[in-house]
This record gives C-alpha cells, sequence and structure tokens, in this order.
C-alpha cells in the first residue's frame, strides 16, 4: 500500500490505530499537539519516606497553585490530573478548544499519550452485551485485544470476574493488594455463593500495570504516590510505544500542530491547522485520514469540516457514583504506605431484577493528599487533621459506573465562536442496585450509606462517545460505518471513542484501542 | 510567637508556629484565592482575623452554617500547605496501631462539636 495515511491524535487510539499500520509494514504519519512536560520526580523508593524528609509543594501544589484548583476554583477534575507534574495533560486545553457547559464536566488533553497519559489504566475486553447494539461483535476485536495485551501488559486474574472479563492466558500476574482490599476480597470468597446469588461479584481488575518487567519497562514496586507522578513505567502510556515507534523509524510523528479542519482538492484530503507555537498555518495532503482526536476535539474537527454550527450530536459518557467506604476493623490503623495507590479490585452487579449490569472499582485511597480529606468529617479543623490522621487509613473509595446509551445522551454543538457547547441533564441512575451492593459490602467488611453516596456531575468519569454513531448502513453526514469511515466521506475514519453509542458499566478505553487497531488493519488490507 | 493572617490560621490548625516558607506561599496564594470574592466578603474576613482569637471555632461554625467561605477557603489552602513540610509528617500520616487512640477521638467529637460551634458562633454574633 502506498497510500498517503495520516492519523490525528497521538493518544490511547491514534497510536493503537498506528500499531495496525506498521504490522502490516505501513508507515503512517501521527499528527499530535503533543504537549510534554520535562518535570519528573527523580526520588526513588517508598515515597512516604522520601516525603519524610523533604517539602512536597512542586510535587503537590506547584508555583502556579495548580495543585490547590479545587480549593480555589472548585475544580472537580481528578487530582492526579491537577498535581504540578501532570498538569501539563489539560493545560492549554481552555485555549486551544474551549468549552462552555453549564452542567458537564469535559476535560480535553493535548498532550502526548492523551488522558491515557494519567488514567487509572483500566483495561477491559467488551463481549458482545457489552457492544449491545453496536454493529460490531467481540469476535472481531479479540485479535486486537490479544495484540495490544502484549504490547501494554496487563495484570489481572482468571477469577470470578473472567465471566465478564473474559477469560484469557495473556493477563500478566496480579499484583498485591492493599491490607484492606485484601480483606474485603478474602471476605467475599468465604460467602461468594450467596454474594453472588445476589447478582454482587468481586475480583482483581484488568490494568495496564506491570507486575513484572515488560517491554522494557519496569514492573511496580509499590512505592506509592500514583496520584502525584508523571510517567509512571509500570503504568502504561501510549507514549511508551509511540516513542518507540519514533526511535524504531516506523511511524512519523509530527508534534506541535493544532488541526482545525479537512477539505478535498483532486481527489486529495487536505488537512489544515496551525502550528501552536508561532501560529503559522500547516496544510497537509493525505489520501486517507483517522481522526483520533478524543470524542470531543474529533467531533470539533467533524463539525468545523463541515462548517456547521447548528447541528446537536449526542454525547455520552458513563453515570457515576462515588462510593466512601470505611472498614472499621482497620480504624486507627497505619496508613499502608506501601499499596499499589489505584483501583485495587472490581466490582460487577448483576442481577435478573435490574436492567443494567454495574461496574465498581474499588480505589486505594493511599495516593492522593491527605488534604483532600480535610472537612469530609464534619468537626472542626484539629479534630479533622486527628480523623484524617487515624480514620482515611480505614478508607477505600468506588466508584460505582452505569452503562450509558443514546437515551440518556447529552448533546454537543460548534457555536459560531468556535467553541463547543455541551448541555446534559443531570443523570438518574437506577438506586436499587446501590442498596444491594451497599449491603453486600457491609458483609464483607466495609462500610458505607445511601447518604454518603455522592452522584458526579455528568462528565466526571472521562469516558467520551457516541457523537458519531458507528452504523451498518449509513444514512447521516454524522454517522460511521463499521469500519469508521464517516458517511459520504471516502478515506476520512473516525478510530476513537465517538463511533460508540453505547457505552457498557465497563471502561471503554480497551476497545477503543483495539476498534482503532482493527479499522487500521481492515484499511491496510484493502477492505 | 509570630503575628498576622497566615499564623493566625497556621496556629488554629497546627497549634505551632507557622514556617516562613509557608508563610510566603500562603501570601502568595492570597491574590488568586481572594479573585473570587467581593470586597465586602474580604472586609467581613479581615474583621474575623483581627477580632476573633479562636478562628478554628469561627472556621468550624462558617462551615456548618454555610457562611464566610474565604475563611473555609484559606484553612484548606493552609492544610495543603502545611502538608508540604515534612515537619508535619506525623500530623498527617498515622504509622502506628491507634485504636483506643481513635475510640477515644471519637467519644470527643460530639463535645468537641458543640462547644466549637457555641464558641465560633457567638464570636461571630457579637464581635462581627
Amino acid at each position: 500500500m502506498k497510500k498517503e495515511i495520516v492519523i490525528i491524535g497521538g493518544g490511547a487510539s491514534g497510536v493503537s490505530a498506528a500499531l495496525g499500520f506498521v504490522n502490516r509494514g505501513i508507515t503512517p504519519t501521527i499528527i499530535d499537539v503533543g504537549m510534554r512536560t520535562d518535570r519528573k520526580h527523580q526520588a526513588v523508593g517508598n515515597q512516604y519516606d522520601y516525603r519524610k524528609e523533604n517539602d512536597l509543594h512542586d510535587l503537590m501544589i506547584g508555583d502556579d497553585l495548580e495543585g490547590l484548583s479545587n480549593v480555589i476554583d472548585g475544580s472537580s477534575l481528578p487530582p492526579k490530573l491537577t498535581s504540578p507534574l501532570n498538569n501539563y495533560i489539560i493545560s492549554g486545553s481552555e485555549v486551544l478548544s474551549p468549552i462552555r457547559s453549564s452542567n458537564f464536566s469535559a476535560v480535553q488533553s493535548f498532550a502526548t499519550g492523551g488522558l491515557a497519559a494519567a488514567w487509572g489504566a483500566g483495561l477491559y475486553r467488551y463481549n458482545d452485551e457489552d457492544l449491545g447494539n453496536l454493529p460490531l461483535r467481540s469476535d472481531s476485536l479479540e485479535p486486537y485485544y490479544d495484540f495490544l495485551s502484549n504490547e501494554i501488559g496487563i495484570s489481572g486474574k482468571n477469577d470470578d470476574l473472567s465471566q465478564f472479563f473474559g477469560e484469557n492466558n495473556t493477563l500478566l500476574p496480579p499484583f498485591k493488594l492493599s491490607n484492606k482490599a485484601e480483606h474485603l476480597y478474602n471476605n467475599y470468597l468465604k460467602r461468594k455463593k450467596k454474594f453472588n446469588r445476589n447478582g454482587v461479584f468481586i475480583g482483581y481488575p484488568r490494568l495496564g500495570v506491570l507486575t513484572r518487567d515488560h517491554m522494557g519497562r519496569k514492573k511496580c514496586d509499590y512505592s506509592n504516590f500514583e496520584t502525584w507522578l508523571n510517567d509512571i513505567p509500570w503504568i502504561y502510556n501510549p507514549t511508551h510505544s509511540l516513542d518507540r515507534l519514533v526511535k524504531e523509524g516506523k511511524i512519523k510523528y509530527i508534534s506541535g500542530i493544532l488541526l482545525d479542519s479537512w477539505g478535498r482538492k483532486d481527489g486529495e484530503i487536505i488537512i489544515e491547522g496551525k502550528n501552536i507555537h508561532d501560529g503559522s498555518p500547516f496544510r497537509k495532503n493525505t489520501d486517507i485520514l483517522l481522526i483520533a482526536a478524543g470524542t470531543i476535539n474529533t467531533t470539533k474537527l467533524v463539525l468545523r469540516s463541515k462548517k456547521d454550527t447548528k447541528s446537536r450530536l449526542p454525547i455520552l459518557d458513563n453515570p457515576l457514583l462515588q462510593v466512601p467506604l470505611i472498614f472499621p476493623a482497620f480504624l486507627g490503623s497505619p496508613l499502608d504506605r506501601s499499596a499499589f495507590g489505584m483501583t485495587n479490585l472490581n466490582l460487577i452487579f448483576k442481577s435478573p431484577e435490574s436492567k443494567k449490569t454495574l461496574q465498581g472499582s474499588i480505589i486505594e485511597l493511599t495516593s492522593p493528599p491527605r488534604s483532600l480529606f480535610f472537612e469530609r468529617f464534619p468537626v472542626s479543623s484539629v479534630l479533622n487533621l486527628k480523623m484524617i490522621k487515624m480514620v482515611s487509613p480505614s478508607l477505600l473509595a468506588m466508584f460505582l459506573y452505569y452503562p450509558s446509551s443514546p437515551d440518556e445522551a447529552g448533546s454537543i454543538r460548534l457555536t459560531n465562536s468556535n467553541e463547543l457547547e455541551i448541555e446534559q441533564k443531570d443523570y438518574v441512575t437506577e438506586r436499587a442496585p446501590v442498596k444491594k451492593i451497599v449491603r453486600a459490602l457491609f458483609r464483607m467488611g466495609a462500610w458505607t450509606h445511601p447518604l454518603i453516596i455522592q452522584q458526579s456531575k455528568p462528565g466526571y468519569a472521562i469516558h467520551y462517545a457516541g457523537t458519531i454513531p458507528m452504523k451498518t448502513d449509513t444514512t447521516s453526514e454524522y454517522e460511521s460505518s463499521i469500519n469508521g469511515e464517516l458517511h459520504k466521506e471516502p478515506g476520512v475514519y473516525i478510530v476513537d471513542g465517538a463511533p460508540f453509542s453505547h457505552i457498557s458499566a465497563k471502561n471503554l478505553s480497551f476497545t477503543i484501542m483495539a476498534n482503532a487497531m482493527r479499522i487500521a488493519d481492515n484499511i491496510s488490507k484493502g477492505n | 510567637m509570630k503575628n498576622g493572617e497566615a499564623a493566625k490560621i497556621y496556629r488554629s490548625i497546627f497549634r505551632k508556629d507557622i514556617p516562613d516558607i509557608v508563610q510566603q506561599r500562603f501570601e502568595n496564594s492570597s491574590p488568586k484565592v481572594e479573585s473570587a470574592f467581593t470586597e465586602n466578603d474580604l472586609s467581613k474576613y479581615r474583621k474575623i482575623i483581627d477580632r476573633i482569637s479562636d478562628l478554628a471555632a469561627a472556621e468550624y461554625t462558617s462551615r456548618i452554617t454555610g457562611t464566610n467561605q474565604l475563611l473555609i477557603k484559606k484553612f484548606q489552602v493552609m492544610i495543603y500547605l502545611g502538608e508540604c513540610m515534612p515537619e508535619n509528617y506525623n500530623i498527617f500520616i498515622n504509622e502506628k496501631k491507634g485504636l483506643v487512640r481513635t475510640l477515644f477521638l471519637f467519644t470527643t467529637i460530639p463535645f468537641n462539636s458543640v462547644y466549637k460551634f457555641t464558641k465560633g458562633f457567638l464570636a461571630l454574633k457579637i464581635k462581627i
């Protein structure tokens, strides 16, 4: 194949598409804004030892007070994205692609690796039930899941969740659970038949977190501070693959370019944008264009190219409940300094009475700043400090995700001033399963109560999708075919989350990646 | 003993003198923290700092009653700045078993809360 191929975006989907071409001996060009940071925390070993001796201001707050944005601006961003070392991932997005929204927490990234540079690395295979009404079956994704599993290094275990996540032999060994997660899991195993009858299943997550050295990257050393640090070698980030492919000369990579739209001349696709450093115009011809700019920015590119400020397209995100879990058995216990400070376990709720399958990510809280817990307790500041010290080691949190379908979608449109406008009503989540989950968790040693469970603002899950639905027979200019091709736009393919008009409660990232690779592979084969 | 806004807030929370570097950082953060507030809010906040000795009580009452948001934000900022300091490690991180201490802590909560709320409420009512 001698056609010129351009991929817009160097995040998870763009890099996966590039891998699909590289496997067929084709050299694509990735065009990316590609923000990076040269700041990196160098201290090795347990980070709690480091903080005993060192001022954390540069790691935790930063000169521009970015780590305080939740306090100063009321930002609802996860602490990982506001930490000074990770803030580059989202910085500039309000200028490069402003979004207006009163009720949707829209997060965009123009960094190399995209939002995956700070993701939770939950990588789940979708089965046919997860794919719902999409014209895509899981067996067509399986070879790409397998390839990417090897590229990434996914840890996990074939356990009670294999019926939902798929049984597979490519998993690295599971990582060491934190003390509380182990306590919960052991209590689950003792009475699991009863829990399962009530629809509650618990097991290891599938994470892009290395438990043994892999592809030149080091395995997890449980040194903690995952919230504060960037480019942690054992947490997969698409930049790892991108940099390797560039180094090996297998792809071309152009950074510093913000693309605005595409047009056509003499049968060729012409993409246009600008250099973000000097503002100079950028123009490039290509035969095939894959758009992997992230659902929101991809939508903007499509609407800009069609000069459409009227259409409102659907946008999905997983409704999310934040469930604090208190473990009475761990009250007053020492902080588990050597825990892996992200998702330790997954919970699946699937019952015949409930229409929806829910997924919970049970997260260890040893990594965020302790100050995050200040004022979470309705007591005076001095007692708050004591509670932080004595009670916070007994806490985990569960993010409980609901699936999302077109009837729950918000809307996104381009305004005349070239901003995106997103509207989304508050989600209405089915609460009956929550009661069952709360009861089950109580029997596993974790206390919580519906009154302290918080519903997150729409958009908080940062699992955006569904703006350009995938259809077997496309009829609208804002639909894509099963092979990702945009309706009546030969050679233009959408390969990120935008075509997924239904998202299950499982994190969509791995499926977006596998689909991007599948589309690239099909293009390479001339299908 | 140091005085001034930063020193008073720090002492209310950590019960010790503020390190110079924290004082400087707190002062540097003030324009950004205060930017979203009106002149009235600022004036009321300054009165609270000048006239009330138990700022922790005033902050607690404000938090419960949903008033004096600037005072609440300033406390939050100070907590983060304080956590950065290695000398405060043991204030935030527990490294020893302490179930008895924790249970004792729970027993003090109702008394402390009623006392602090009343004290803060009266101080804000009478002095501001």
